[in-house]
Parts: C-alpha cells; sequence; structure tokens
C-alpha cells in the first residue's frame, strides 16, 4: 500500500502548477484554449500523459513554451468525478459564474449580461467549457507549435475539442502596462513563506513592502495550507479509495482525500475595454475642469480615476505629477491620505485594494482587507490601440481588452466580494451613489466621480461604461497529483 | 425621539399557508405602494419585514416594526389605518377580530408583540421625516455647489468663502427654512441619563449580589466548557437551492422608484433558529442578550454596532416559548460583507449569542472561535438564515454613514466652526 502523504506547512511547490507562482511575464505570447471533453476515457488518457508536463511552480522560468491546465465543474464531472466528489466543490464552482445573484454582484448586466457573452455565458450546455488549456511562449511561432504538438495529443482519440478560436493573450510593447495605458498588475499579494525566487511577475520586482502590508497566507490562494483565519483553505474532496492514496488526508473531512491541496480556483474573465471612450472621457473631463476655472491636465484626470499615474506611481506618493516609474507599492493610505485629497477615495486602485484606508482603525482595516485579496495573473489582448485622429476610425478597429485571471481559494470572500463590495459599490468607503471610474458598472443609475480637493471636493462626469464583459468561468485549477488522481479514477 | 422595535408574532391560520404566501408576494413586489399594506402610507415606518416562518411545530408569521415613537402608537395606526393589510395578514390567525374593531384589532396584536432581547439602533434618535428631510438638504447644497462650479464661481475661493456662499443659499432657499432652526438632539438627555443609570443599578446589584452570583457563574462556568466541547456543530453546508432561494433577494442593488430605476443601499437578513436543547442555553441566551442590550444602549449609540458601521435597525427576540431565537437585520451592503463584518468586527458578541443555538460553530468559554471561524460561520448563518417574503424600507438609497454625514451637514450647518471644523464640515459635502 502507497504512504500516505503527511499534509505540512511546507509549501510544495513541485505539486502546483507554475500559475501559482508566475503570470509568465517572461514569456509575451499566451494562448488559452476553451474545450470540451468528448470521449471522457480518451480525456482521462490523455490527462494521464499530460499531468506530469504541466510547468510547475518549482520550475525556474526560462523560455521553453509552458502548459498549464484548469477545468470547469462540468467538465469534471464529464471526466468522470462522482457526484459525491463533485459535491464537495464550493458553490460559485458548482453554479459557475452566471446565475442571476452572481450576475448581480459582478456587474454583468447591460453591455456585460452573460447572454452577449462570446464564451461561458448563456449559450447553453452545448457551449458549456470542460477544460481550459493555457499556453505561453516567447515567440508567436513557438506557440503555434506547441499549439500543435498538444493539440496531436488532446485531438487522438476524440479527447478535446477545442471551443471556437483560441483567445490570444498578448503583452503590450510597454509591458507591465494594459490598454488604458496604465502600468498594471503592480499590487499583489505575497504568501508567507513562499520562496523568493519564484516570485515573478511581468514587472521588475517591486521594493519588498514591511510585513503585513502585503502579505497573506498561504490557504489565501492555495488550497489546503493554513488561510488568514488558521483554518486550512478547503478544498475539494474525494473517497478514500486505493487510487487515491497518493492524494493527501483531507484533516477537515472524516475518511476523504484533498483533491485541492496545492491546487486553487481560477476566475477567467474577459474584459473588452472602449480606449477610444475612455480617453474620451477623460478629455471631455478635463475641458470641463478647465472650463470652470480649476483645470486638471487629460493625464491629471486619468490618474485620479485610476489612483495611480500611467507609470504606475501611486497618486498617495506622486500627488503632483508622474514620476515615470512605479515607485514603490509600500504605501498605505490612513496617514498620509485618509480623505482622498490624493488619491480619491473611489480611485480604482483604492476600491481594489484598501489596504489601511481608515480614519479610526487602520491596523484593523488592513487586517480586514487581507482577507479580500486575489493574486492577478492576467494580460491584455488584442492589438495596442492605434494612434489615428479619427476616433471614430479608431473604434471601428478591433476589440482589445483585458482577459483577467486570479487565484483564490475562497471565490465569494475574496474575488466576488473584491467585485461588489468594493470595486462596484456605490457607496464605498462613505461615497454617495458612484462607481469605480475605470471599471465599474451598476444597474441603477449612479452619480459623478467624485474627487475630493480644496475647498470643496470635484464632481467629475461620464466615468463609465468603458469596460463590459464578453465571456468567463470560474475554473479549478489542480495540483499535479490531483491532475494525476483525475487521469486515474474508475470511469 | 423615542423609537420602538419589535415584532409581531402570530400562528398562522389553519390551512392559510399558501394564500398567505400569496398574500406575502403581492406586499413584498411592491412593499411601499402595493393594495393590500402600502407601508409607503404610514407614517413613522423606518423598516418593516414579514417572515413566514414555517420551520416551527406551528408555523408563525413574524411581522418586524421599526418604527418612531411607542409600540402602543404604531398598532394604532395600523389598526386605523392599515385594517385591510392586517386582515390579509391575520385573518384565520386563532382570535384575531377582523378590522372592523380597530381597538380589539388593536388590542390582539398588542397581546402579540415580542419584545427584543437586544436590538441596535443605527440613526439613534432621528425619525424617519428627519432623515429624509436631511437628504433633501444634502442634494440641494450639492445641486447648488455642482451650478455654481459649472459657471466658474468656485475658482479662487477659500473654503470660508464657500461655506459663506451655502449658508447664504440655504437661508434663501424657502424649501429649507426648518434647517435655520436648532436642530433636536440625536439622543435626549432622559434616555441617556436613563440607560446609564440603568446600567449602574445592574452593576450594583451584582457586586451586591457578589457572594452568590460568583459560586452560581463559577458553575455555569464547568457546565458551559463542558457543553462546549459536546455540543454537536453543523457538519454539512446547507442545501444550495437553499441559498439561491435566499439569493433572489438579495443584493438587488436597485429598486424601482416612481421615476424609474433608484439605487438600492440595504439588504435586509432574516433567521430563525431552535436554541440547544435544555435548560442552561435556556437561562443563559436571555441574561446575553440582556448584557448586550445594555451596551447597545450606552456604549453603541453613534450609528456603529461593535465597529460595524452599516446597521440601521437590528434585533435579536425569543419566539415560541423561548425556544426559537429570531435575527431581524436592516444593513448596507451585501450579505457577503455583511458576514465579513461579523466575523472581522463583532465575532465576540455574535459567538456569545448563537453559541446558545443548534449547530453553531464550536466555541470556547462562550466568546471565542465560534464566529470568528469565518467559513464555518458563514455556513452556519446561511443555514440558519430564512426568507423574507416582503420588507419595506422607508429610505432605500441611503446608507447608515451617508445618513449620519446628513445630520453632520446639517447640525453644522450655521454652527462657528475654526478652520479645521470647516475643513470637516465641507469634506462632508
Amino acid at each position: 500500500m502507497a504512504q500516505t502523504p503527511v499534509t505540512t506547512d511546507e509549501l510544495e511547490t513541485d505539486d502546483m502548477q507554475g500559475l501559482v507562482a508566475r503570470a509568465y511575464g517572461n514569456l509575451p505570447f499566451a494562448r488559452y484554449l476553451l474545450c470540451r471533453i468528448g470521449d471522457p476515457a480518451a480525456a482521462r488518457a490523455w490527462l494521464g500523459g499530460v499531468a506530469d508536463q504541466v510547468f510547475t511552480a518549482e520550475q525556474p522560468g526560462g523560455t521553453e513554451p509552458c502548459l498549464n491546465l484548469a477545468f470547469t465543474w462540468e467538465g469534471l464531472r464529464q471526466l468522470g468525478l462522482p457526484e459525491s466528489d463533485l459535491a464537495t466543490f464550493p458553490r460559485p464552482l458548482q453554479e459557475g459564474m452566471v446565475t442571476p445573484h452572481r450576475s448581480r454582484v459582478l456587474g454583468d448586466f447591460g453591455a456585460s449580461d452573460p447572454a452577449r457573452w462570446r464564451w461561458g455565458g448563456l449559450s447553453g450546455d452545448d457551449a458549456a467549457i470542460h477544460v481550459l488549456l493555457l499556453l505561453f511562449a516567447e515567440t508567436e511561432a513557438a506557440l503555434d507549435q506547441e499549439h500543435r504538438r498538444r493539440r496531436a495529443a488532446y485531438g487522438a482519440g476524440g479527447a478535446l475539442t477545442e471551443l471556437g478560436e483560441p483567445i490570444e493573450g498578448r503583452l503590450l510593447p510597454d509591458a507591465g502596462r494594459e490598454h488604458f495605458g496604465f502600468a498594471d498588475g503592480l499590487s499583489q499579494p505575497r504568501i508567507t513563506g513562499w520562496p523568493a525566487r519564484n516570485r515573478h511577475s511581468v514587472h521588475p520586482p517591486a521594493p519588498p513592502a514591511p510585513a503585513g502590508f502585503d502579505d497573506v497566507e498561504p490557504g489565501e490562494v492555495v488550497l489546503g495550507y493554513l488561510d488568514n483565519f488558521g483554518k486550512p483553505a478547503e478544498g475539494p474532496t474525494v473517497a478514500d479509495t486505493p487510487a487515491a492514496n497518493h492524494l493527501p488526508v483531507a484533516p477537515w473531512a472524516k475518511g476523504r482525500r484533498d483533491l485541492g491541496r496545492n491546487g486553487s480556483f481560477l476566475v477567467f474573465r474577459q474584459l473588452a475595454q472602449d480606449v477610444v471612450a475612455f480617453r474620451t472621457a477623460v478629455q471631455a473631463a478635463s475641458d470641463a475642469t478647465a472650463a470652470r476655472g480649476r483645470p486638471l491636465t487629460p493625464e491629471q484626470v486619468g490618474a485620479k480615476a485610476v489612483g495611480r499615474w500611467a507609470s504606475g506611481a501611486p497618486l498617495v506618493q506622486f500627488p503632483d505629477h508622474d514620476p515615470g516609474e512605479p515607485g514603490s507599492n509600500d504605501f498605505g493610505y490612513a496617514e498620509a491620505d485618509v480623505h482622498g485629497l490624493r488619491c480619491p477615495l473611489g480611485a480604482h486602485v483604492r476600491r481594489s485594494n484598501p489596504r489601511d484606508a481608515s480614519e479610526t482603525n487602520p491596523s484593523a482595516t488592513l487586517e480586514s482587507t487581507r482577507n479580500h485579496r486575489i493574486l492577478r495573473r492576467g494580460r491584455p489582448y488584442g492589438a495596442p490601440m492605434p494612434e489615428v485622429s479619427d476616433p471614430a476610425a479608431a473604434r471601428a478597429d478591433e476589440e482589445r481588452g483585458l482577459l483577467f485571471l486570479c487565484l483564490n481559494t475562497d471565490i465569494e470572500r475574496q474575488f466576488e466580494f473584491v467585485q461588489h463590495t468594493w470595486i462596484n459599490n456605490p457607496f464605498f468607503a462613505g461615497l454617495n451613489g458612484e462607481i469605480d471610474p475605470v471599471v465599474g458598472a451598476h444597474p441603477a443609475p449612479c452619480g459623478p466621480f467624485t474627487v475630493p480637493d480644496a475647498p470643496v471636493r470635484r464632481q467629475i462626469e461620464g466615468m463609465s461604461g468603458f469596460v463590459a464583459t464578453r465571456g468567463g468561468a470560474y475554473l479549478f485549477l489542480p495540483g499535479v497529483r490531483a491532475l494525476r488522481y483525475l487521469s486515474t479514477f474508475p470511469g | 425621539m423615542t423609537q420602538s422595535v419589535f415584532s409581531v408574532v402570530a400562528d398562522v391560520g389553519p390551512g392559510r399557508a399558501a394564500e398567505l404566501a400569496a398574500t406575502l408576494a403581492t406586499i413584498g413586489a411592491a412593499p411601499t405602494s402595493n393594495t393590500v399594506l402600502p407601508f409607503g402610507r404610514l407614517g413613522g415606518l423606518h423598516f418593516a419585514s414579514l417572515v413566514l416562518a414555517d420551520g416551527l411545530e406551528r408555523p408563525k408569521l413574524i411581522f418586524e416594526s421599526n418604527v418612531d415613537g411607542t409600540v402602543a402608537g404604531w398598532l394604532a395606526t395600523l389598526a386605523a389605518d392599515a385594517g385591510g393589510g392586517l386582515d390579509a395578514l391575520f385573518r384565520g390567525s386563532p382570535g384575531y377580530p377582523g378590522s372592523g374593531d380597530p381597538d380589539r384589532v388593536q388590542a390582539w396584536l398588542a397581546g402579540r408583540v415580542v419584545q427584543p432581547g437586544a436590538f441596535h439602533i443605527g440613526a439613534t434618535g432621528r425619525t424617519v421625516g428627519r432623515i429624509r428631510q436631511e437628504q433633501r438638504l444634502h442634494d440641494q447644497i450639492a445641486g447648488f455647489l455642482g451650478a455654481e462650479d459649472e459657471a466658474g464661481r468656485l475658482q479662487g475661493l477659500g473654503q470660508a468663502e464657500v461655506r459663506a456662499q451655502v449658508q447664504t443659499f440655504v437661508r434663501s432657499e424657502p424649501s429649507l427654512a426648518w434647517a435655520g432652526a436648532k436642530p433636536p438632539p440625536r439622543e435626549s438627555l432622559r434616555d441617556k441619563v436613563g440607560h446609564r443609570l440603568r446600567a449602574a443599578a445592574v452593576v450594583a446589584t451584582a457586586l451586591v449580589l457578589a457572594p452568590v452570583l460568583v459560586p452560581v457563574v463559577a458553575v455555569g462556568y464547568v457546565v458551559l466548557r463542558a457543553k462546549e466541547r459536546t455540543d454537536p456543530v453543523r457538519q454539512h453546508p446547507p442545501e444550495p437551492a437553499h441559498i439561491r432561494r435566499l439569493e433572489e433577494t438579495e443584493d438587488l442593488g436597485v429598486f424601482e422608484g416612481v421615476d424609474g430605476p433608484r439605487l438600492l443601499a440595504q439588504n435586509h437578513l432574516s433567521s430563525v433558529i431552535p436554541l440547544k436543547p435544555g435548560m442552561f442555553r435556556a437561562a443563559l441566551l436571555p441574561l446575553v442578550l440582556f448584557v448586550l442590550n445594555l451596551l447597545a444602549r450606552i456604549v453603541f449609540t453613534k450609528g456603529k454596532l461593535g465597529n460595524i458601521p452599516s446597521i440601521h435597525f437590528a434585533h435579536w427576540s425569543l419566539i415560541d416559548e423561548g425556544r426559537h431565537l429570531v435575527f431581524l437585520s436592516n444593513f448596507d451592503g451585501s450579505w457577503e460583507s455583511y458576514l465579513g463584518d461579523f466575523i472581522d468586527k463583532a465575532a465576540v458578541g455574535l459567538t456569545a449569542v448563537w453559541s446558545n443555538t443548534k449547530d453553531f460553530p464550536r466555541t470556547r468559554q462562550l466568546v471565542r472561535q465560534g464566529a470568528a471561524d469565518g467559513p464555518r460561520f458563514r455556513q452556519w448563518a446561511r443555514g440558519s438564515q430564512c426568507s423574507t417574503q416582503a420588507w419595506y424600507s422607508a429610505y432605500p438609497e441611503l446608507t447608515m454613514t451617508a445618513i449620519d454625514n446628513n445630520s453632520a451637514i446639517r447640525e453644522g450647518l450655521f454652527t462657528r466652526l475654526d478652520d479645521d471644523g470647516t475643513e470637516t464640515w465641507l469634506r462632508r459635502l
């Protein structure tokens, strides 16, 4: 009988997929393949072959192409996972992203209505996604080659069929920026105890923040480890059969094995960005402030909306001008800017991560913020916005936006919380009926974006409707042992 | 101004469950203006809810009221102005006299009033009228400042000048004439002193009785610890279908106003849960509620309960001869953020109360662990929750923070302020 693996607090990076450790910023070309399982037995056979080929969090990032794998709940059912095991997945995985309640709290209505999504929406069972393959490569040619090679394997015996066109992720020429022109992905939770050599991102490493600012316990991002509450992050479990012997026991569920260990839950959303509308609104807002005799440049309006300058430099540290480089991520709001005179209370980065922003109790606020962090792993899609003089011509141009990917272990407490309680909350931080001026959405009419100022606040109209959801899914990103298990359990 | 927080709890008439459910759905679909019980026409009502508690031995209808004035005053209003609605709710309930005789209806309702064991009021002492009036003041000042800014008349002004302009505007605006008068205090001196005297009396009594109490508490503690080790806790997450049903009416974010969709800031939560069996919990829980209520009257009168800034009205009460604990709350933001606040900011108090009810997560020393065990507490909370069939808010667009902010604008409108005070005041506009 195989030896029962012992659960330790040591981070088993060799059992985690690479996406946990890195955004593959060293590999500019990404392809996301949405697949359906054709023949379950063939799919399991394919998975058995590929499980040991996924790039792990242990491996150093090089130039060779990388593969990671994630499954929807429906995909796991297709694969043959029994109902009693499927029932141990958290509700967001079971229900998916497009229940009426989730659409409400995620802001998916109107232009973002799941009925209009390109993928993952409400187009019926035939369009349901089962497996997501994430491919990363250094060049487009290498990516194509890797895709062909992989397809030869999963196409054989009808294991998987691709659903629609692949989704292409591309870093912009100014690496680390998103299409509106701002540096993205600067503020990330840091996993306590994570080996420093694995902290790769698309950015040069930020200077280390003091302990506590961005630190989260491993269980906030990786299943099976202790989370911020000192409890193991409970993922899916399976019956304790001989086939499951190489999975660790699940300490919280008697007679069960931990299928989640070293895995994570992956949120994937395709967010189209209307660059023309954003730039037009920023220019119009700037013009309006000039007409009122209290001028802000378009750069200033954009920075107020984002909370950082285009370079990524935070307004808290650089209230007046863009220093041209990201600066440090080591800042809070309570001491330097509690009333938002530098970085508005409702600015995008302040909503997405309020840090210690509180007049009365910064340390408790920071503690609470730590319970709602997500590890972002996205990148842009679509060509960079061409510099054209005619906005109408530019708008007819191809779609572009952000492939938003993030990892967390409790989708409701982390990703969804950020969406509804921070980003789309009209009353965030005591504001009175306004949403995130860059990515926000709300079904009721909301007021203008408030920019605190002396002697009295400004209100900026027209800052909404720039981002629309075009697709999305909640997925399980298993650990390597779990991938192997999924390939071997009896059909 | 006195405010009253309570419920009327009545047995549902035999065979009436289905008909009542339909009635509640009608009221719930348009709580302000429905034809059965149009809450919007009843003055002095902050929040109301109707909850069908059908998990009990005999199903009960819980009618939550959070009102200005006294219980008797509100019941008189109901009996006089909402007789038809009361008939639709209580027809067939044992002894219900029918709206033909408002006095008897009022007496019947009074006999079914359940006073909360502990309650919280966010907007202490402020009437519905005042809350709405102060929101209009805020909106009109915002409109004035917007127009001034648009006309370029704010450029180059100092803060004292802006404040003076706002004051001039308010004085010149006939619809805001009321704002010139000195605002009434949020909490009357009588209430303030009264609550403190009561607390002092409780402490004094406890001290006097200490020789008796200390051994009782010591024995109680030993019994508690033994029970805490063995009390069953919830093993399974609640049924997904149960949660989906709850979510149907949660986080709507929008309501249909007279002139189109409007922002909805609030949510409602109802929970009905059996106490753990036995005398011990039945004795302990009222005591915990009593202490908590005292704290709520003295410490938590500034809009926050614990450190939670988002609760308008909430109360716990015991029904069904003390066998079930009801929790009804009217709060800002999402369920998820409310539960997050519970876990992050108020775990101690909530654990002290709810650990006396069935299947609560494992606790230590009455107040430790329990609600601090986030995932299990959330599962337990979902399991104990029931659907709110109808819910009314008198000011659905207002958060507790906005209500307090509006009051502060009004209270500081014509007072003498130094530079810092002026800056703070202007920040509220």
